[in-house]
């Protein structure tokens, strides 16, 4: 019994010991508590706007929350179970796949040619990377309005260059079919997300040292061979954060569907968020919509996560 | 600041501390501002965009009147925005916008809601009792949650000017619709022989009703014989007879305004402030144009009915003030200033409409009196109206774009109608 005692004596002691030493200046937390201190506030402002609403929505996406019918009732995953008998969450979502696949692709091809250029070019880099910055600085929404004019069926200027050119002899209703509302859709957003791509190419570019070019180009590698060898193996990092952010701008795209086409003609452009956007609030499903809201977040996260993996594992690699 | 040599040095410390207090400083001033620009006693309405000034007008004379001071705002034009930014005010219960202006949808859905004041104890039953009979059917069967500014519709309007050349009247059923149209496409290859206006979720909506009303269907059924000859005609006349082009699907109002401006259609439909529209100084087709009743289909010359009214938030903290500004906006001499002679839209009280100088000035009255039987609200009884009228455009919206058969379209709407009208 003595033992026992004096042994529980003993692990307080130390735990008291423990905590008086966290709490000195000689520890870590006691040397830097004032960091700690100065970035709380910021980590409280962030998880509350962040991790509150993420809650809040998980617990909307369980009921079945409807502000026009005044229902807020616990339903379990039964929003869910609807949204898989739902022709509009499947058509919302395989046109969000297909629209991430290929802009995210169009984008890195695109973009990767356009830091390729800017770094070879001397004269007037600078002011390429401005030119090249400016379809990223306008607002999405006011992109998507933009395009809306420039397919517009009366006096668009795209019909206009095709029909001088005499690629087509009238215009094209370009909102108006499925098919080339959807290319409008994917063109307009690989004009605004490419700028980006480009720059933090240009920049991954940017770090990868001449004498390696030199050194392959005296072993007689082509320009082709220099890019497969040299160039992609010491940018991959780079190109998979770029592959990573532009995979969840993508698969969260919104502004351009609101700015140019609000999913229509009928369903064909519509996207998930637009469709939870409408669920929530045009049709007051707010439970519903929450559904649709975490299936996204999901499917970013699976996405972007696997990308995000391979780029920790490609670095671990390096090291 | 430490003082050394004489001279004072900013060290890393006082910057942030500096910082802390500007940022402290600023987030405290923002939380204090507000907005809506409304003080403890002005009221904020929020309505229409106001390019011609009517609406800052009609709350200019108000306070000349009253001595009330108001403010208004503008929603977005676009009708799907518009409902999201009232929703999200209304949904957050915010309390500085006093007045909306409602349509037959809105209306409906935030009454579901709670949102909006019950107005029938507020106003007598005199006052009600003004407004003209399809407004008071109105009243019946949704109750009173606003007061109505007009009373308007679609109605089928075309060139007096190519129709007379060709020796053409306006038809009165489809199949005249169809031949007419076709004869006007080969000798005018520039303009839309017909081009009705089917923007997504907004006149998709309009085009689809009227068309099924024509078609002798149900919009609350969608997949009766009636309906689905609607819909077959509302392909036909794009994939078939090719009288229609396929961007009706992006044709907003302002669209279908600018291309009946441009001449670029010969036959086209639009609502009751089209004489306005299309008959207002500087507009090209001035004189050249006229509006008739719907070409009958197996069910008739059907049309729609609508309205827009003031409507009072639930959250707002002056509603004796917001009632008794709607009350004051609803009575003859506003609706005549304000609705009749620059909205050019047809009032919504009886002894208005029965006023020869308004029926000389606005045609639409004589042509809301004589089609009365043939032009109906569209699904306003249900408790979101907003939601089951846009199914019935969706449906609609499936055919124009070719994306599904009109049976297929039909069978889809049905089934969706079915569960919205069982909730």
């Amino acid at each position: 019994m003595s033992g026992n005692t004096e042994s529980k004596r003993r692990g307080n002691s130390e735990v008291a010991h423990r905590r008086k030493y966290l709490l000195s200046r000689h520890s870590f937390l006691g040397r830097y508590w004032y960091v700690y201190a100065l970035v709380l506030p910021a980590v409280l402002y962030r998880l509350l706007w962040t991790a509150w609403p993420l809650i809040q929505t998980v617990y909307l996406s369980l009921t079945d929350t409807n502000f026009i019918y005044g229902t807020s009732q616990f339903i379990g995953f039964q929003n869910y179970v609807d949204l898989m008998a739902d022709d509009q969450f499947w058509n919302s979502i395989t046109f969000t796949l297909i629209y991430a696949a290929i802009v995210v692709v169009s984008t890195l091809v695109l973009g990767m040619a356009l830091a390729l250029l800017l770094n070879r070019i001397l004269v007037g880099r600078s002011l390429g990377r401005v030119v090249l910055l400016v379809p990223w600085v306008i607002p999405t929404v006011l992109a998507g309005i933009m395009w809306k004019i420039l397919a517009s069926s009366v006096g668009s200027p795209i019909n206009d260059v095709l029909l001088r050119l005499g690629l087509i002899d009238q215009s094209i209703a370009w909102l108006s079919n499925s098919t080339t509302a959807q290319i409008i859709v994917l063109a307009a957003s690989v004009w605004k997300y490419t700028p980006f791509a480009a720059l933090l190419l240009l920049a991954g570019l940017g770090t990868v040292p001449q004498d390696l070019y030199e050194a392959a180009q005296l072993d007689g590698a082509n320009a082709l061979q220099r890019f497969r060898h040299v160039t992609l193996p010491l940018i991959t990092p780079v190109v998979l954060i770029v592959l990573i952010f532009q995979t969840m701008e993508a698969l969260r795209v919104f502004d351009v569907i609101y700015g140019l086409t609000k999913g229509g003609p009928g369903d064909a452009t519509q996207v998930l968020s637009y469709y939870a956007y409408q669920s929530m609030f045009f049709y007051g499903k707010s439970g519903y919509g929450s559904a649709q809201a975490v299936i996204m977040l999901l499917l970013t996260i699976a996405i972007s996560g696997t990308l995000a993996l391979l780029l920790y594992r490609r670095m671990s690699a390096e090291e | 600041m430490s003082e050394q040599m004489g001279q004072r040095t900013f060290s890393r410390r006082h910057v942030l501390k500096g910082l802390g207090v500007a940022a402290a400083g600023l987030t405290l001033g923002a939380c204090g501002g507000n907005s809506g620009g409304s003080g403890s006693k002005e009221l904020t309405i929020i309505g229409w965009s106001d390019p011609d000034g009517a609406f800052k007008g009609l709350i200019e004379r108000y306070r000349k009147e009253t001595g009330k001071k108001a403010t208004y705002l503008e929603s977005p034009p676009a009708y799907p925005d518009q409902v999201a930014k009232y929703t999200n005010y209304l949904k957050s219960g915010y309390d500085k916008i006093d007045v909306y202006l409602l349509d037959d949808f809105t209306v409906g859905n935030f009454k579901s809601a709670g949102w909006i004041v019950n107005l029938e104890p507020e106003i007598s039953k005199k006052k009600l009792d003004t407004f003209a009979p399809q407004i008071q059917e109105y009243f019946r069967r949704t109750g009173v949650y606003r007061l109505p500014i007009f009373l308007g519709g679609g109605a089928f309007y075309y060139r007096t000017d190519i129709l007379d050349k060709e020796g053409m009247k306006p038809p009165k059923t489809w199949d005249e619709l169809v031949s007419m149209s076709k004869e006007l496409k080969a000798k005018y290859p520039g303009k839309s022989p017909w081009a009705p206006m089917a923007s997504k979720n907004s006149q998709d909506v309009n085009y689809t009703f009227q068309t099924i009303l024509q078609g002798g269907g149900d919009p609350k059924v969608l997949n009766d014989k009636g309906s689905i000859a609607a819909l077959q005609f509302m392909h036909d006349i794009i994939y078939k007879y090719k009288i229609t082009p396929k961007a009706i699907t992006t044709y907003e109002t302002t669209d279908a305004a600018a291309l009946a401006k441009q001449g670029k259609q010969i036959m086209w439909w639009y609502f009751e402030d089209g004489p306005g529209m299309f008959g207002g100084k500087g507009s090209p087709i001035k004189g050249k144009f006229d509006f008739a009743p719907w070409p009958a289909g197996p069910g008739g010359p059907k049309g729609m009915v609508h309205t827009w009214g003031w409507g009072v938030s639930e959250f707002s903290k002056r509603k004796d003030q917001a009632i008794e500004f709607i009350k004051w906006a609803t009575e003859p001499k506003q609706l005549g200033d304000f609705m009749v002679d620059i909205q050019k839209r047809t009032p919504p009280l009886t002894e208005m409409q029965k006023d020869p100088e308004i029926q000389k000035k606005l045609p639409f009255v004589t042509y809301l009196h004589e089609q009365a039987n043939n032009l109906e609200f569209r699904i306003i009884d249900v408790p979101n109206p907003l939601e089951t009228n846009t199914t019935i455009g969706q449906t609609g919206a499936y055919v124009l774009t070719g994306e599904k058969s009109p049976e297929e379209a039909a069978n889809w709407g049905h089934d969706q109608m079915k569960q919205l009208l069982h909730k």
